[in-house]
């Protein structure tokens, strides 16, 4: 017998109101960590698909909308830019590197990207079966791609006009598998990449409505135009001149990624903010609830204290006893919480697609996690405060006397 | 304000079986110039009087006697408003509130009138708490000796409200006694109980109080039992 074991006893012996408490605790904290773990891994997502990418060129429109459709592949894109005047632009001295994006294409919800092998090289990604593509209507796919659509090297496949893929089937230019590459966790893992020519070869067809060679573009080159041009800088120099000369001398408009993403998330955040007053909102109400459940044991156990007086224990060992009560239904609804937010974070990555692919995992912990049990103990003292002050004030003769 | 009419007898000397020899010890209880106001009415007020050690003491007297509250100033629940309370030699107004309810908690078993088990708990572990509390280290056998003794072997993992009233009050009587007390307070412990299980409980209080060589102080209306007892304090009814 100790003061843990009483106190446990205690909480058993009301077992009803303090599942209760626990579950309202549990579920305050378990919507903020569940709110933590994605917001986190929403933002290190964001971060790793644009990295290496300090600006981004495109036709004139919503920076956002740049940044989305080119870099994240969400929005549609803003337009087309000319190919001679990004190719211009590409080899301004301040750029180190220029990656063409050209867009339009999907299937079935998967995004055809005609690109260079610089693109896939941004990212790190290696090759699990096959082989880079290297003619046009040649693909390389991303490992969710293969997964989710059962493509494997070898296998054929017609894109959809559209950037969902939900648009006419371009059935006579079928695209053919000649790679898969591994997971990377970035956005390379629901890409389908093939040369920037299969794009202009579809495309030339369609607006042509005439029967073209599948292998080859019979577009004059000051003709051609691509959607976006991923660009490194050589020096950070380049930040504070580069997007605006774009954005003054030519047709196009420069985005920073940094920039848009900051922005992005200041109106994502507003949300998330939201949301997590709600989860303070639960714990708030859950400490009340620990409050009230702890004064009312405190008022049927007041005979029960003036016993344990009697029995030799101070005011100290009562309070004690009280507050490690409120620590104790803290403490656990604040870990249940914890597990409770962890195992719905797992889940919610399992069963959404759009989780799933983000690769949204409960199995993650945050340093700010911590930052939860202090506040379980804040919330435990301050419900146990008022209770534990009671029993250390409690007079045991009066109290008696008023049995 | 009480009149007090003492007719002490000392109590048996030598020592007890089973119980700590307290032989040539102080009085196990003394009260000196003992006065008790409440609410601005004098409800205590007793000269001198002692109890020997290991004797066992009747304090008799109508309701508002200030019987209770006499017990709970010996227990050391109640600080008087004037004199001096000793108990085996220690004047406990001398004691600061920590000290207090150590000493209370390693000197005297209360048994109140409303029996007060801690109802979260086991027999049992209403027996431990009472070790634990007085800072007694965890003591199985003589916890299975006590729960024996009193009948109780049976129901150590009972809860309290599974219990009679009877199983109740015994087992108030063993966390009164676990701790091997100097002094025994017990509070009406007959009055709600027809004569034979009135003898029966008074049996078992002086029963364990010899066997722990304990004095045992009984405060009780109840003019049935007092010829069992030698020494007597009766108070007089309020004024």
């Amino acid at each position: 017998m100790n003061l843990l074991t009483l106190s446990i006893a205690y909480i058993r012996d009301r077992a009803l109101s303090t599942v209760l408490n626990l579950l309202m605790l549990a579920l305050g904290v378990a919507t903020i960590i569940v709110l933590m773990l994605f917001s986190d891994q929403f933002t290190n997502r964001l971060k790793q698909d644009s990295r290496g990418i300090h600006l981004v060129i495109g036709a004139k429109g919503s920076p956002l909308q740049l940044i989305l459709s080119s870099v994240y592949h969400v929005d549609i894109p803003t337009g087309n830019i000319s190919l001679k005047e990004a190719t211009r632009i590409g080899k301004h001295r301040l750029i180190k590197s220029a990656i063409l994006l050209a867009l339009g294409d999907a299937h079935r919800g998967f995004r055809i990207v005609g690109t260079e092998h610089g693109y896939p090289a941004l990212y790190g990604a290696r090759i699990a079966k096959g082989r880079l593509w290297e003619k046009p209507f040649e693909v390389t796919i991303g490992a969710r791609v293969a997964e989710v659509r059962g493509l494997d090297v070898g296998s054929e496949f017609a894109g959809a006009h559209g950037v969902a893929g939900t648009g006419a089937e371009h059935e006579r230019n079928p695209y053919r598998v000649v790679g898969v590459f591994k997971p990377t966790g970035t956005v390379i893992d629901r890409l389908i990449m093939t040369p920037v020519e299969s794009v202009w070869i579809i495309h030339e067809i369609k607006k042509k409505h005439k029967a073209a060679s599948p292998m080859e573009t019979k577009q004059a080159p000051e003709d051609r135009e691509i959607t976006a041009l991923l660009v490194h800088y050589r020096s950070p120099i380049a930040a504070i001149s580069l997007p605006r000369f774009i954005n003054r001398n030519t047709g196009m408009q420069a985005a920073s990624p940094g920039f848009e993403i900051k922005r992005l998330m200041a109106l994502v955040g507003v949300g998330i903010d939201t949301l997590h007053g709600f989860g303070l909102l639960l714990i708030g109400t859950a400490a009340l609830g620990i409050f009230i459940a702890l004064y009312n044991a405190m008022q049927e156990r007041r005979y029960d204290l003036v016993i344990m007086r009697s029995l030799g224990a101070t005011r100290g060992t009562l309070l004690r006893q009280v507050f490690l009560e409120g620590l104790i239904m803290a403490g656990v609804g604040t870990a249940l919480g914890v597990v409770l937010g962890h195992a719905v974070t797992g889940l919610l990555g399992q069963l959404l697609p759009e989780a799933k692919a983000m690769g949204l995992s409960g199995v993650v912990w945050l340093s700010e996690e911590w930052y939860l049990f202090l506040l379980a103990g804040a919330v435990g003292i301050a419900a146990t405060a008022l209770p534990a002050a009671q029993a250390y004030r409690a007079d045991i003769a009066v109290t008696l006397a008023s049995r | 304000m009480t009149k007090t009419k003492s007719r002490p007898v000392p109590g048996p000397a030598g020592s007890y079986p089973g119980g700590k020899d307290r032989t040539h010890a102080s009085p196990a209880v003394r009260v000196s110039g003992l006065r008790h106001e409440f609410d601005g009415r004098l409800v205590l007020d007793i000269a001198d009087w002692t109890v020997s050690p290991g004797g066992h003491c009747l304090v008799l007297g109508p309701s508002g006697s200030g019987k209770t509250t006499l017990l709970n100033v010996l227990a050391g629940l109640l600080r008087p408003t004037a004199g001096i309370i000793s108990i085996s030699g220690q004047d406990i107004g001398a004691l600061g509130p920590s000290e207090l309810d150590v000493f209370r908690g390693r000197h005297i078993g209360i048994v109140f009138q409303t029996l007060h088990l801690v109802s979260a708990l086991s027999v049992a572990d209403n027996l431990h708490l009472a070790r634990y509390l007085a800072r007694l280290p965890r003591d199985e056998s003589r916890l299975h000796r006590v729960l024996d003794s009193l009948g109780l072997g049976t129901l150590a993992a009972a809860r309290p409200r599974t219990l009679s009233q009877g199983e109740a009050q015994r087992v108030a009587i063993a966390r009164a006694v676990i701790n091997d007390p100097t002094v025994i307070l017990a509070d009406e412990p007959t009055s709600a109980l027809d004569d034979d299980n009135a003898e029966q409980v008074l049996d078992l209080l002086t029963g364990q109080a010899e066997a722990c060589g304990a004095t045992l102080v009984i405060a009780t209306h109840d003019r049935r039992i007092r010829d069992r007892f030698g020494a007597l304090l009766e108070l007089g009814g309020p004024e």
